[in-house]
């Protein structure tokens, strides 16, 4: 119980206050108190929503009979130390990194990823999410 | 960290079962196994930071050398959990 309402109380006790005026005021008091607590929500809602700790791969098959099932979770703070170590590599290694990549067809600078940029990177990660539907498996691979 | 594998074929069973605690105990005998090297390694790394001009490298080597347990302890969490038409395959680190 809060202070203001055995401040109501009292009153009522010590006859300053008829019981009616007191339940007036104590109506007044929950009013006030939904109404900060709906304005303290979306506060802890983007709270919840900045933190995202798992990358998932989900396989899942769509016909009954067919039991192929993956599931992948990894977790976000290997990509944190993976980008971590990538940015401490010299830079004559990088370009090699960055060489062989090339080859495979992935066109990237190493150099790029800074580790101050990595929060940002996993924060836009929160809102991607890849729904692959095929005729035998729905993929779907999100964060959260 | 465990591993867990079944199979679903009923005529030939298989179930296997490594625990958590069986890998830390590898872990650590690992490390006794590997302590000499780790400590060659090291002194190899603080010799190669004193030598004029190649700090920066070194330096660069120290840093991904001294990284390697944050790998280890941020892979903890991954989950791999595949069931295919015969077998299950569960592992956690």
């Amino acid at each position: 119980m809060n202070e203001e309402r055995l401040k109501v109380l009292n009153m009522i006790a010590e006859g300053k206050i008829s019981a009616e005026e007191g339940s007036k005021l104590l109506e007044a008091l929950d009013k006030k108190d939904k109404l900060a607590s709906e304005q303290a929500e979306p506060v802890i809602r983007t709270k919840e929503k900045g933190n995202i700790n798992y990358l998932y791969v989900d396989v899942t098959p769509k016909k009954e009979e067919n039991k192929e099932k993956v599931h992948v979770k990894v977790p976000l703070a290997l990509v944190r130390a993976g980008v971590n170590i990538a940015s401490m590599l010299p830079a004559d290694v990088q370009d090699k990194v960055n060489d062989a990549m090339g080859e495979k067809g992935m066109k990237f600078d190493l150099s790029s990823i800074k580790p101050e940029n990595i929060e940002e990177l996993i924060q836009a990660l929160e809102e991607m999410e890849v729904n692959i539907d095929s005729d035998e498996h729905t993929v779907r691979v999100y964060c959260a | 960290m465990s591993i867990r594998i079944i199979t679903k074929n009923k005529e030939k069973p298989f179930r296997l079962y490594l625990p958590g605690i069986l890998f830390y105990f590898f872990l650590l005998l690992f490390i006794i196994l590997l302590i000499v090297p780790i400590i060659i390694i090291m002194i190899g790394l603080l010799v190669w930071n004193l030598i004029p001009g190649q700090d920066k490298r070194a330096r660069a080597y120290t840093r991904i050398f001294f990284s390697v347990p944050k790998i280890f302890l941020s892979i903890r969490g991954l989950t791999v959990d595949v069931e295919s038409k015969d077998t299950i395959v569960k592992i956690k680190f």
